[in-house]
């Protein structure tokens, strides 16, 4: 009996007629209408979702405008309610809803989003690095830092001159771009950068699970011209952890 | 950012605190607030890791703290969410608040979930359903919980008692303790036409163990009025002078200033924590 109700509740309070219908027949009379009464419960629903949108996709909302933006985070909270009460956690899927110009703007939004919220590691700083003997560094099991989130064929400028919040870093092999590269820096601010084609063979290589050496090859083929200069830039804006069999 | 200080204040004093929110953090991490206590909505600490976590760490080392989740969905008739039950009991293990607290009220079923407290039936059948959910949530969280009255806006014809007795029942039964929310009984109250005193003088003193207070606002639906609770506004007049009775009939307990919508800055809200201090200090003692 509870169950029934509380199934047909939250169909109502995403907006389901006959759910909603079923709910207000089994309502007692109140001084205000309870028909009005339970919309307040899907209104509060669809504008916490639309507010958690908002808060996810900044960049999309400041683009679109609250007019643009508010009825697809409606039609989206509808059509895929948050399955955790983990709200951090929602809203992979809003991009895909979005007209195609605006995806590669959601995209960078989400994985800034993630970032802000990634897991903490321990950073591998240059002067650990320095002490590795130059015999282990070819099988050195580097990998980008949690937060970190490769978009091929993704120029973050545009996106960037929206997100004031963020920390655009230059990055000397950005040309010409092949894609962008988002995460939190040590600083716990979220920071963004563009990629050339080394650079983003060198990341997708090592977060891929490749040794260092595997992963400079497919850099230097792909047209990386100083390796050493690279590792120092990933090394300087925190972006490898630190290796278990390093740490220990 | 200030050196974290080498203790950890635990024990949250009958006096008042504030809800912190992400808003008015770097005040905190900037200062220390005249402010004896501070409550976080625990759902919004739910991650992996970053700023969110790193900040309360260092807030945490200066103030006791409460810990008041939303969505452990206690009315909720499939029970409660075990992969929930672990998240909190992560954060509540690391930050190690003195109170911990959630709703009567649902957010989910079928594995969807909605951000709101959807009320329930208030009758056999839930009372049931919320004291096995209850006793699950303590043993999960290896914890005493405070349950608090949610804010109504509706009455079912299944309802067969009011929320004073059914809380009153829950606590007896499985040993929760109350959060009693100050706002959302005026609000409850006024929405469903019932007698706010009666309700007020059948919570059992002995197991009320924090008081809210917040700001609502009036919502004209034809010709009625819909009190709204949406912490967006000063206390009301009212719900200070039923803070009063309550702080007369229950007696002084821990209590919290919360405002999360139209957030002002920070010295507003020190400032109703302040007047609600008075009334707590005025009531006796301690």
């Amino acid at each position: 009996m509870l169950k029934q109700q509380q199934q047909d509740m939250l169909k109502a309070v995403y907006g389901d007629a006959a759910g909603f219908a079923r709910v207000a027949a089994g309502l007692a009379p109140t001084s205000v209408d309870p028909v009005r009464a339970l919309y307040l419960h899907t209104a509060t629903v669809t504008a916490a979702l639309t507010a958690v949108l908002a808060q996810a996709y900044p960049a999309v909302r400041s683009v679109m405008g609250e007019a643009g933006f508010n009825p697809l985070a409606t039609r989206y909270a509808r059509e895929q309610p948050p399955a955790l009460p983990v709200l951090s956690a929602y809203g992979a899927g809003f991009a895909e809803i979005l007209p195609a110009a605006l995806q590669p703007l959601a995209r960078l939004d989400r994985a800034a989003h993630l970032a802000y919220f990634a897991a903490d590691s321990q950073v591998l700083g240059p002067d650990v690095l320095a002490r590795i003997p130059p015999e282990r560094l070819g099988t050195l099991n580097l990998r980008p830092v949690p937060s970190a989130s490769l978009l091929v064929d993704t120029d973050p400028g545009p996106w960037l001159s929206q997100r004031p919040d963020l920390a655009f870093v230059i990055n000397p092999f950005e040309s010409p771009p092949a894609g962008a590269l988002v995460w939190r820096a040590p600083d716990l601010r979220v920071a963004a950068c563009r990629l050339d084609g080394g650079m983003l063979a060198l990341l997708a290589g090592l977060t891929a699970g490749q040794g260092l050496l595997p992963a400079a090859e497919a850099a230097l083929s792909a047209g990386l011209p100083d390796l050493s200069a690279a590792l120092a830039f990933l090394l300087n804006q925190g972006l490898l952890t630190l290796p278990e069999d390093v740490a220990s | 950012m200030r050196p974290a200080p080498s203790h950890r204040p635990d024990a949250v004093p009958i006096a008042v605190g504030i809800g912190l929110r992400h808003a008015h953090v770097a005040d905190f991490l900037a200062a220390s607030q005249p402010v004896p206590w501070l409550e976080v909505h625990a759902e919004n600490y739910l991650c992996a890791g970053g700023p969110r976590l790193a900040q309360l760490e260092r807030i945490r080392a200066d103030y006791p703290l409460s810990c008041h989740s939303v969505a452990l969905s206690l009315g909720a008739a499939e029970g409660v969410s075990v992969d929930h039950l672990a998240r909190l009991r992560a954060l509540y293990d690391r930050f190690q608040p003195a109170l911990i607290s959630d709703h009567l009220a649902w957010c989910g079923v079928d594995g969807m979930h909605a951000p709101d407290l959807l009320p329930l039936p208030l009758n056999g059948e839930s009372l049931d359903v919320v004291a096995r959910n209850v006793e699950r949530a303590q043993e999960g969280l290896g914890r005493r919980l405070l349950v608090e009255n949610p804010s109504l806006y509706l009455r079912f014809q299944a309802d067969e008692m009011d929320e004073a007795d059914f809380l009153a029942a829950l606590a007896a039964r499985t040993g929760c303790g109350l959060l009693l929310d100050i706002n959302n009984l005026y609000v409850s109250c006024q929405n469903r036409g019932l007698a706010v005193a009666s309700l007020l003088a059948r919570f059992p003193a002995a197991a009320v163990g924090q008081y809210h207070l917040a700001g609502h606002s009036a919502l004209a639906v034809d010709d009625a009025v819909l009190l709204v609770d949406d912490h967006g506004s000063p206390v009301s007049d009212p719900v200070w002078a039923l803070y009063a009775q309550a702080l007369q009939l229950i007696g002084p307990r821990p209590t919290l200033v919360e405002w999360d919508t139209d957030l002002p800055p920070l010295p507003v809200l020190l400032g109703q924590a302040a007047q609600a201090q008075a009334l707590l200090v005025g009531s006796g003692p301690c």
